[in-house]
C-alpha cells in the first residue's frame, strides 16, 4: 500500500452518530483520558448501534477502526470450517487409486499440522479463538479491532451482533488518544490478564500439563511489558533471565550473520520466545526485536502501534520448575534445538552479488527452487506431483517466473532468509516450523497481506471451492441469507514437503532431472556469481 | 532427458545385458535341431521377460498420474525406460528367433518398430528442443495458459469494454485505449454529452479522451496489430523484420509522448511472436507421444494376448 | 514479480485450476491411448468372436497341410473336452498319417495324449510328432525332411538311450576308437562328420566287422557270366538274343554288349528294376537262370521241374517207381486167373506222406488190367494208395501169401511186414538225394548232409521231423552234429545275426527241401532306401564291382571243408555292394570342387519304417491306418 493511501485513509473521518467529548465523559472507560485530540478531530469516535443478527465487520476486509463495546453481546468468528471440526483422515481428493495409495503408505501431506482443540487462534480482539471452536462472544467492556485501526491490518474475524448492540467505533488517531492514558492501558491490561492471559499461557506447549492452580499463580505473578516498535527486547550474547509471550504486536527473531542480520522469524499474538531465558545461566542465541506493522511502517506522522508483551522471569520460574521438574528438561532440550538449528543453518554467504542475483533477490533462497530449461520439456509434472503431494488440491508451484542464466526461478517458496511474508498476518495463521519452512496455518481468513508481502509471488491465493472446504456451521444461516461476504480464497504456500520421505515432491518427480531445489548460497558459489554477468553474455536477462 | 553421466552405469548394464543374452541365445541354439523359436524354454523366457520390461516401460504413463507415490524417482524411471527400452528390441528379436513369424506376431513387430523409434525419435528431439526453446522464447509461460496470456495480450493492447445499451463502460483500459480513447472501437459510437450516473465511468471517459497525434496508432493498431494479435497467421507483424520496420515507421509518424505506448505494443506483438514460438516448439516437442504411447498400449495389450495364445497352442 | 506487461498478479493472469484439467496434451494422449486399447481389443475380440484364428498362426501352413490353414483345430486339438492346452498332439497327427514306431521302446501309444515334448530344447525318449515334423514353416516347407540334428539326438549317443553305461568320451565327441559292440553304439553324428569317429560307419553288409561273405546259399560267380570267352557262352547268347527278338524286343532292349565281335551280357540280363525303378526285382530261376541252365530230364524222360514243383515230382517219380515194382513183381507172380470182380475199395491205410501235389492228377479209372503201365508221371500222392494197391495180388483164394506190399490187415498173419508208406518215404529220399546229387547241387550251395536213406524196416515208424525253435536259439553254438535230422526254417534265420564266420560248416544237417531255399536277399541294405533311378546316370559297376570277367580274386573266405567238396570260392562269396567311400565320393559335405549330394538321413533312411526289421528280428505292428473318408468329412473333421 503506498504511503499516501495510507494517510488518505488514517485521515479520514467516520459517519455516523459522531460523538463529542462530553458523550465520553460518561463512560468509565474514558476517564483519564485527553479527549483534546477529539475536539480537532471531530470525527474520529462514533456511535454505532447494530441489531441482532447484523454484522459489524467481515474477516478479511480492510478495515481502519477500532470497536469498543457498550451494551450488548456479539459473536466473533472466523468462518471457515476448521479441518478440526471434518473427519481428519479423510483427505479431500481420493478416489480408488488414492485408496489403494494409501494402503501402500502413499499418503499427501497433510498441508496443516495438527492441531488440538484447545489451540489458540489469536485474533485482534480481547478474546481468543480456540482450534476447536473457531468462535468467541464478547460483552460491553471488549475491544476488537485494534490492529485494523493502528496497524491497517486487514479484519481478523468476523463480527455479529448476537443482541442489539451498541458501540463506539474509534479511529486511529483517538485510539491513539486512548492508549496514551493510563486508564485506558490499565484497563486493556486487567482486561488481557482476565481474558486472553491464561489461554495464551496455555498455549505454550512447555506449560501445558501446569495444573490449573499453579497456572493461575503465575498469571498473577507474570508483567506486562509495552514497547515500541524498533525497541529490542534482547541482544544476542545477553545473559538471559526471562520469557516472553506476544500479546499484540510482531515481532521479528534475528541473529548474527557473516553475511549479515538473518532472520529466523517473525512472531505475532500467542506466539513466545526467549524460553531458554528461563535457565539460569543461559546466554540468548538471538536477537528479538518489536517491529512495526508493515503498512504503516516509515510513513511520516504516522507513529507505529506499541508491541505488547507477557514477560515471565525466571524467578517467578523458580518455584515452577521446583514443582515441575520436566520443564527443565524441556527447556533444555529446545534449547539444544535452537543450537543445532543455528548451526546447520549458518551458511555464510562469501559471494559478491552480481547486479542479477541481487534483483531476482536469489541470496534469499536457503532452498529455492530452479528449473534446469535445457533439461525441462515443459510436461508439468513437477505442478501435478505438487498438487497430488498435497491433500488440499491446489499447486504452490507456478512455473513462472523469472530467468537466471538457463535457470527458471518458479514462484515456489525460497525459504527466505528474511521471511517477510510473516509479517503482518492478522491472525497469526503463517507461521515457520522447526525446520524453517513456511507453513499456513488452516484459519487463514484470506486477507492477501502475506501474497503481498512476498516479494516473489510465492504465495498464491487459491479459491476456496478449489480447496474443497466446506463453510462452517456456525455460519450456514448468515451466508443463505447473503448477509456475509464469504470468503472465498486462502493462502498456499510451498512447505518444501517437509513432510514426505523422499523430499521436495517437484524434484522427486522431474524425469528429466530439470528440477532443483538449491541452498542458493551454494549454488551461487558453485556457479562463481562473480563472473557471470550480463556483459558476459552468458546470463540471459 | 539429456543423456549426461548419470546414464553411465545404464548404459554398461544395458550392454552387460545385450551381450549376455546374445551368447545365451548362441549358446542355446544348438541344442534346437529345428532352430530356436519362441516356444523353446528360452524363447519363453524372453518373450516374458520382453513383456514384463515392456509393462514397466507402460507402467511409466501410469505413475505419471500419481507422482508423488514414493516409487522411486522419476529420473530414475525415465532412465530404466530409456534403456530398458533401448533393449526390448533384441529381447523380442532373441525370443522370435530373428523371424517375423504369422501375421500377430509381425504386426507386433510393427507396432514395436514404431513405438522403439518414436521413443528414441523423441530423447533425441529432447536433447535439442528445450535449449531451442530457451533461446528462442525469452519468457516462456504454461503451456496450458498459453491461451490465456495470447488473449490477455489483446486485452492489453485494448482493454475490455462493456456495452450497456447506448454507454459504453470500461472495464480495463488497454494501452491503445489510453492513447485513442473510446474511438478505438469504430463501431461503437463514442459518447459525447451523455449524463453519466456512473462516476467511474465519466472518469474514465474523461481520461481515454484521444491523445493528439494517436491516429497513426490508432490505424495501424486497427489494420495490423489487432489482426495478428487475433490470430491472422497472414499478418506480416508475424514476421520479425517487418514488424521492427512496422513499427519503425509509426514511431517516426507519432509524437515522442507516445512512443512509449509505441514500444509498449512492440513488445506485446514480439511476446505473441514468442508465445506462437513457444507453442509450435512444444507442439513440436510433444507430437511424437501421440505415436508412440497409444502404440505401446496397443502393444503391451497384443503382446499379451499373443503370449496367451501362444502359450496354450 | 508480475510480468511486465502485465500487472496484475499470477493468481488473476493464469487460471490456477488448470491442474484439476487435463489439458492438451495430455488429455489428447490419455484419449488416444484408450482409443488404441480398445481398437486392439475391438478387433482381436471380434476375430475370437467370428473364431477366426488365422492370425495367430506363427508361419504358414506347408503345401501338404495348407487346406486346414483356417481349420486350426484340426492339428490343435484336446486331450479331452474341455481342457484349455491345444498343442499338437500325436493322436492329431495319426488320425490321417500311419506312422510306425521307430524302435520298440519308442512306441506311438505313449505319447498319444502327451504334448510336444521339446519345450525341454532337448531330446526326449518320448518325443512326439510335431517336434521333428516341424509346421508352420512356410508353403514351401518340406515336412518331411527332417534335419539330420533331429536323429543324432538320439544317434549321437544311443548308450544314454540304451542306459548303458556311458563311453567314455563325453557327449558328442567321440575320442575313441568304436568298441567291438557294433556300429550302433557308436555316436552318428552326421554321414560326412570332420571326425570320422563321428561319421556314418562303413555299412555292416561289406563292412570289416561283419564277414563280408555272401551267405546265400547260391553258388554263382557274376564274373564267369560275364565272360564272353567262356566255352559256349556266345551260341548260348546268340540263341538268347534270337529268342529275344523273336518275342518283339528292339536292339536297345535287349541286354546284351557287344564288344570286339562278342557278345556279352550286360547286367540288366537278370537285374531288372521294379516299377518304381527303386530296386531291383528278385532273381527268379524261371525267368533269369533257366534259359541256359535247364535240369535236364529225369530217367523217366520227364524234365525235372524247378523250386517247389520237386516236391510232388519228386512224390510222383517215387509213386511210379513203386508202381513199376509192383507191375514187376505183379508180373513174376502172375497166375492166369483172369482178373474180374470188383476191384476192392481202396485200403484204409495211413495214407503216406502230408505232401499234396500241386494239382491232383486224373483219377485213374478202373481198371481192370493189373499189368496196365500209367501214362502220366503226375500223379498225386493220394493216389499212392491206389497204386499201391494196385500193385498187389488181388485178394481172394490164393495159393500162399505172397510178399509184397500188403496192408494193414487182420488176418491172422501176425508177422509184420514193410508198410506201403514206409516204402514210399524210402523211395522219395533216394529219388531226392540222387537228383540232389546230379541236379541241385550244381548251383545250390548244400549245407547238408543229406544222408543215405536207409532202407525201411518193419515195423519202424516212420521218420518224425523234428523244428529247432530259431527264434531263441543260438545257432552258432549249436552243435549241429547232435542235431538230427531237423528240419529248420531257414526264414526265420537273420542273416545278419550269425556269425557266420564261426560256424562249421559241415556240421549243420538237415532235411527236406527247404533247406534248398537259396535266401537271396531282396534287399541287401534293408534299413536304407535307396532309388536306382536317382542314379541311372552311372554304370552298374561304379558301385558294384566284381562283377567283371578281369575282376580280382577278392581276399580269400574262411576255409570250410563240407562234404561235397563244393567249397564256394571266394568269388561266390563276394557281396558286390558298394561300400560306404563310394556313396561318399558324391554325397559330401561342400567342398571345393562341388557342393556335393544330399547327405542327410533322411536321404537314405526313414524313420517311420515297418519294413525294417526291429530289433532282435521282432516286426512291430503298425498302427491300422486310418480309415477312409469323402471329401467333406475329410476337410471338416
Amino acid at each position: 500500500m503506498s504511503k499516501r493511501k495510507v494517510k488518505a485513509m488514517l485521515a479520514a473521518t467516520l459517519q455516523g452518530e459522531l460523538l463529542k467529548p462530553d458523550d465520553l465523559r460518561a463512560y468509565d472507560i474514558f476517564k483519564g483520558v485527553d479527549l483534546a485530540p477529539l475536539e480537532r478531530y471531530p470525527g474520529t469516535i462514533a456511535r454505532r448501534r447494530f441489531k441482532a443478527g447484523e454484522v459489524i465487520c467481515r474477516e478479511g476486509e480492510g478495515g481502519t477502526t477500532a470497536f469498543y463495546l457498550v451494551e450488548g453481546r456479539v459473536r466473533v468468528f472466523i468462518q471457515r470450517k476448521l479441518d478440526a471440526q471434518q473427519n481428519k483422515n479423510k483427505p479431500r481428493r481420493g478416489g480408488i487409486i488414492a485408496w489403494v495409495g494409501r494402503m501402500f503408505g502413499q499418503r499427501p501431506i497433510r498441508h496443516q499440522p495438527e492441531h488440538d482443540a484447545d489451540d489458540l487462534i489469536p485474533i485482534d480482539a480481547t478474546v481468543d479463538l480456540t482450534y476447536g471452536r473457531a468462535a468467541a462472544e464478547m460483552g460491553p467492556g471488549d475491544v476488537f479491532g485494534e490492529m485494523s485501526c493502528l496497524n491497517l491490518a486487514p479484519r481478523s474475524a468476523t463480527v455479529v451482533a448476537e443482541t442489539d448492540c451498541v458501540m463506539f467505533e474509534i479511529l486511529r488517531n483517538m485510539f491513539e488518544a486512548m492508549q496514551a492514558s493510563e486508564t485506558f492501558v490499565k484497563r486493556m491490561d486487567d482486561l488481557y490478564r482476565e481474558r486472553s492471559l491464561r489461554g495464551h499461557l496455555r498455549n505454550v506447549p512447555m506449560f501445558a500439563e501446569v495444573e490449573d492452580e499453579d497456572l493461575e499463580r503465575l498469571r498473577n505473578e507474570v508483567t506486562l511489558v509495552h514497547a515500541k516498535a524498533g525497541d529490542v527486547v534482547f541482544h544476542e550474547g545477553d545473559e538471559a533471565d526471562a520469557m516472553y509471550l506476544i500479546r499484540l504486536g510482531q515481532v521479528k527473531v534475528s541473529q548474527h550473520a557473516p553475511g549479515g542480520e538473518r532472520t529466523l522469524a517473525y512472531l505475532t499474538k500467542g506466539d513466545w520466545f526467549g524460553e531458554t531465558g528461563l535457565l539460569r545461566g543461559s546466554t540468548r542465541n538471538a536477537t528479538c526485536k518489536a517491529v512495526a506493522h508493515p503498512s504503516v511502517e516509515n510513513v511520516p506522522g504516522i507513529k507505529p502501534a506499541p508491541i505488547e508483551l507477557v514477560r515471565i522471569g525466571h524467578t517467578e520460574f523458580a518455584w515452577l520448575i521446583e514443582k515441575y521438574p520436566r520443564l527443565r528438561g524441556k527447556l533444555e532440550a529446545t534449547a539444544e534445538l535452537r543450537i543445532r538449528d543455528q548451526q546447520r543453518m549458518a551458511k555464510t554467504a562469501t559471494i559478491t552479488e552480481s547486479h542479477r542475483v541481487e534483483e531476482l533477490g536469489l541470496l534469499q533462497g536457503q532452498n529455492m527452487m530452479l528449473i534446469d530449461l535445457d533439461r525441462c520439456t515443459r510436461c508439468d509434472q513437477c505442478v501435478d506431483a505438487c498438487v497430488s503431494a498435497h491433500d488440499d488440491g491446489v499447486t504452490r508451484l507456478i512455473r513462472e517466473g523469472p530467468r537466471y542464466d538457463k535457470y527458471l526461478v518458479p514462484s515456489s517458496c525460497r525459504m527466505c532468509r528474511d521471511p517477510v511474508c510473516m509479517i503482518g498476518c492478522p491472525v497469526g495463521s503463517i507461521r515457520r516450523a522447526e525446520d524453517l519452512h513456511i507453513m499456513i496455518e488452516d484459519w487463514c481468513i484470506g486477507c492477501e497481506v502475506c501474497a503481498k508481502q512476498c516479494p516473489y509471488d510465492s504465495i498464491q491465493m487459491h479459491a476456496l471451492d478449489e480447496l474443497g472446504t466446506d463453510l462452517g456451521q456456525e455460519y450456514e444461516q448468515l451466508a443463505e441469507a447473503g448477509e456475509v461476504r464469504q470468503v472465498t480464497q486462502q493462502a498456499a504456500v510451498c512447505d518444501q514437503c517437509a513432510d514426505l520421505p523422499t523430499g521436495p515432491a517437484c524434484v522427486y518427480s522431474c524425469p528429466h532431472d530439470a528440477a532443483l531445489r538449491v541452498n542458493s548460497v551454494d549454488f551461487l558459489e558453485a556457479m562463481d556469481v562473480m563472473d557471470r554477468d550480463v556483459h558476459s553474455g552468458v546470463v540471459d536477462e | 532427458m539429456l543423456i549426461d553421466r548419470k546414464h553411465t552405469p545404464w548404459f554398461f548394464v544395458t550392454l552387460l545385458l545385450s551381450v549376455a543374452t546374445v551368447a545365451l541365445y548362441l549358446w542355446d541354439a544348438p541344442n534346437h535341431p529345428s532352430g530356436p523359436a519362441g516356444n523353446t524354454v528360452l524363447g519363453i523366457v524372453f518373450g516374458s521377460v520382453a513383456l514384463a520390461i515392456m509393462l514397466f516401460l507402460v507402467a511409466l504413463g501410469l505413475k505419471r498420474r500419481v507422482p508423488h507415490w514414493r516409487l522411486g524417482s522419476a529420473a530414475s524411471w525415465m532412465r530404466a525406460h530409456i534403456w530398458l527400452g533401448l533393449l526390448t528390441p533384441l529381447l523380442v528379436a532373441l525370443h522370435g528367433a530373428f523371424k517375423l513369424g504369422g501375421t500377430m506376431t509381425t504386426v507386433l513387430w510393427l507396432l514395436l518398430a514404431v513405438v522403439w523409434l518414436s521413443g528414441v525419435f523423441g530423447l533425441l528431439l529432447q536433447q535439442a528442443l528445450p535449449t531451442m526453446l530457451r533461446h528462442s522464447v525469452r519468457q516462456e509461460t504454461v503451456a496450458q495458459q498459453l491461451g490465456r496470456e495470447l488473449d490477455s495480450l489483446i486485452l492489453l493492447a485494448e482493454g475490455k469494454t462493456q456495452t450497456m445499451g447506448k454507454r459504453i463502460r470500461v472495464v480495463t483500459s488497454g494501452i491503445v485505449q489510453r492513447c485513442v480513447g473510446l474511438s478505438l472501437h469504430e463501431t461503437v459510437p463514442p459518447l459525447e454529452g451523455d449524463a453519466l450516473d456512473d462516476k467511474a465511468v465519466a472518469a474514465l471517459v474523461k481520461r481515454n479522451d484521444p491523445i493528439p497525434g494517436a491516429e497513426p496508432i490508432r490505424r495501424f493498431y486497427l489494420d495490423e496489430v489487432r489482426p495478428f494479435l487475433r490470430g491472422d497467421t497472414r499478418a506480416k507483424l508475424n514476421d520479425l523484420s517487418s514488424s521492427e520496420a512496422m513499427f519503425e515507421s509509426v514511431r517516426t509518424s507519432s509524437p515522442t509522448h507516445l512512443h512509449k505506448s509505441v514500444d509498449q505494443l512492440e513488445t506485446l506483438c514480439q511476446r505473441r511472436r514468442e508465445l506462437l514460438r513457444q507453442r509450435m516448439l512444444m507442439r513440436l516437442l510433444m507430437t511424437w507421444l501421440f505415436v508412440h504411447a497409444p502404440l505401446s498400449w496397443a502393444l503391451v495389450l497384443g503382446s499379451i494376448v499373443h503370449g496367451i495364445i501362444a502359450l496354450r497352442y | 514479480m508480475p510480468n511486465d506487461l502485465d500487472p496484475r498478479p499470477l493468481n488473476e493472469r493464469f487460471d490456477l485450476r488448470y491442474v484439476h484439467r487435463r489439458t492438451w496434451p495430455k488429455n489428447a494422449i490419455f484419449w488416444s491411448s484408450v482409443i488404441a486399447m480398445l481398437v486392439t481389443g475391438g478387433v482381436l475380440a471380434t476375430l475370437s468372436v467370428r473364431r477366426d484364428q488365422a492370425i495367430y498362426s506363427s508361419g504358414e501352413l506347408a503345401t501338404a497341410h495348407a487346406m486346414f490353414s483356417t481349420d486350426c483345430a484340426q492339428c490343435h486339438q484336446p486331450s479331452q473336452d474341455g481342457d484349455y492346452w491345444l498343442p499338437v498332439r500325436d493322436q492329431a497327427c495319426l488320425s490321417c498319417h500311419s506312422a510306425e514306431a521307430h524302435h520298440p521302446h519308442r512306441s506311438n501309444h505313449v505319447t498319444l495324449n502327451a504334448p510336444t515334448g521339446d519345450r525341454l530344447g532337448h531330446a526326449a525318449m518320448d518325443v512326439n510328432c510335431a517336434v521333428c515334423h516341424t509346421e508352420h514353416r512356410g508353403l514351401d516347407h518340406n515336412l518331411s525332411a527332417v534335419a539330420d540334428s533331429f536323429c543324432v539326438q538320439c544317434h549321437g549317443d544311443l548308450h544314454r538311450w540304451r542306459r548303458e553305461p556311458a563311453p567314455p568320451y563325453p557327449h558328442r565327441q567321440p575320442s575313441v576308437e568304436p568298441t567291438e559292440e557294433g556300429p550302433t553304439a557308436n555316436p552318428i553324428l552326421a554321414f560326412n562328420h570332420p571326425n570320422p569317429l563321428g561319421s556314418h560307419p562303413e555299412f555292416r553288409v561289406v563292412s570289416k566287422q561283419t564277414p563280408r561273405i555272401d551267405t546265400t546259399l547260391i553258388r554263382f560267380e557274376h564274373h564267369a557270366h560275364m565272360d564272353p570267352q567262356k566255352p559256349g557262352m556266345q551260341d548260348a547268347l546268340k540263341k538268347w538274343v534270337a529268342q529275344l527278338e523273336a518275342e518283339g524286343m528292339t536292339h536297345d532292349q535287349i541286354p546284351v554288349v557287344r564288344a570286339n565281335g562278342m557278345l556279352n551280357m550286360s547286367c540288366a540280363a537278370c537285374h531288372v528294376p521294379d516299377d518304381a525303378g527303386r530296386y531291383m526285382l528278385p532273381i527268379v530261376y524261371e525267368k533269369h537262370c533257366q534259359q541256359c541252365h535247364t535240369l535236364g530230364n529225369s530217367t523217366y524222360g520227364e524234365p525235372v521241374p524247378h523250386g517247389q514243383a520237386i516236391a510232388s515230382f519228386v512224390d510222383a517219380l517215387a509213386a511210379r517207381k513203386l508202381y513199376e515194382q509192383a507191375a514187376k513183381q505183379a508180373e513174376a507172380a502172375k497166375p492166369t486167373t483172369p482178373a474180374t470182380g470188383p476191384r476192392p475199395g481202396p485200403t484204409p491205410g495211413p495214407r503216406p506222406g502230408p505232401k499234396p501235389g500241386p494239382r491232383p492228377g486224373p483219377r485213374p479209372g478202373p481198371r481192370s488190367d493189373a499189368g496196365a503201365q500209367p501214362t502220366s508221371i503226375q500223379l498225386a500222392s493220394s493216389n499212392i494208395a491206389v497204386i499201391t494197391a494196385l500193385a498187389q495180388p488181388r485178394p481172394g483164394p490164393r495159393p500162399g501169401p505172397k510178399p509184397g506190399p500188403s496192408r494193414t490187415d487182420t488176418s491172422n498173419n501176425v508177422k509184420p511186414s514193410i508198410t506201403p508208406a514206409q516204402h514210399f518215404e524210402f523211395e522219395r529220399a533216394t529219388i531226392s538225394r540222387s537228383l540232389a546229387e546230379q541236379k541241385c547241387i550244381k548251383c545250390h550251395i548244400q549245407l547238408i548232409d543229406v544222408p543215405k536213406p536207409k532202407r525201411p524196416r518193419a515195423g519202424q515208424a516212420p521218420p518224425k521231423l523234428e523244428s529247432v525253435d530259431l527264434k531263441s536259439t543260438d545257432l552258432s553254438k549249436i552243435d549241429w552234429r547232435k542235431v538230427k535230422p531237423k528240419a529248420i526254417d531257414w526264414s526265420l534265420v537273420d542273416n545278419a545275426r550269425i556269425e557266420w564266420a564261426k560256424v562249421d560248416w559241415r556240421t549243420i544237417h538237415a532235411s527236406g527241401w527247404s533247406l534248398l531255399d537259396p535266401r537271396i536277399p531282396d534287399r541287401w541294405m534293408p534299413r536304407s532306401i535307396f532309388d536306382h533311378n536317382a542314379h541311372a546316370a552311372l554304370q552298374c559297376a561304379s558301385c558294384h564291382a566284381g562283377a567283371e570277367a578281369d575282376a580280382p580274386e577278392p581276399e580269400s573266405y574262411p576255409a570250410t571243408k563240407l562234404t561235397w567238396k563244393l567249397r564256394p570260392t571266394g568269388r561266390t562269396r563276394q557281396i558286390m555292394m558298394p561300400s560306404i567311400d563310394d556313396c561318399r565320393k558324391c554325397h559330401h559335405p561342400p567342398n571345393r570342387t562341388s557342393h556335393g549330394a544330399r547327405d542327410g538321413c533322411v536321404t537314405c533312411h526313414t524313420y517311420h519304417d515297418s519294413r525294417a526289421p526291429g530289433l532282435a528280428g521282432h516286426r512291430h505292428t503298425p498302427p491300422a491306418p486310418p480309415a477312409r473318408s469323402n471329401i467333406s468329412r475329410f476337410l471338416n473333421e
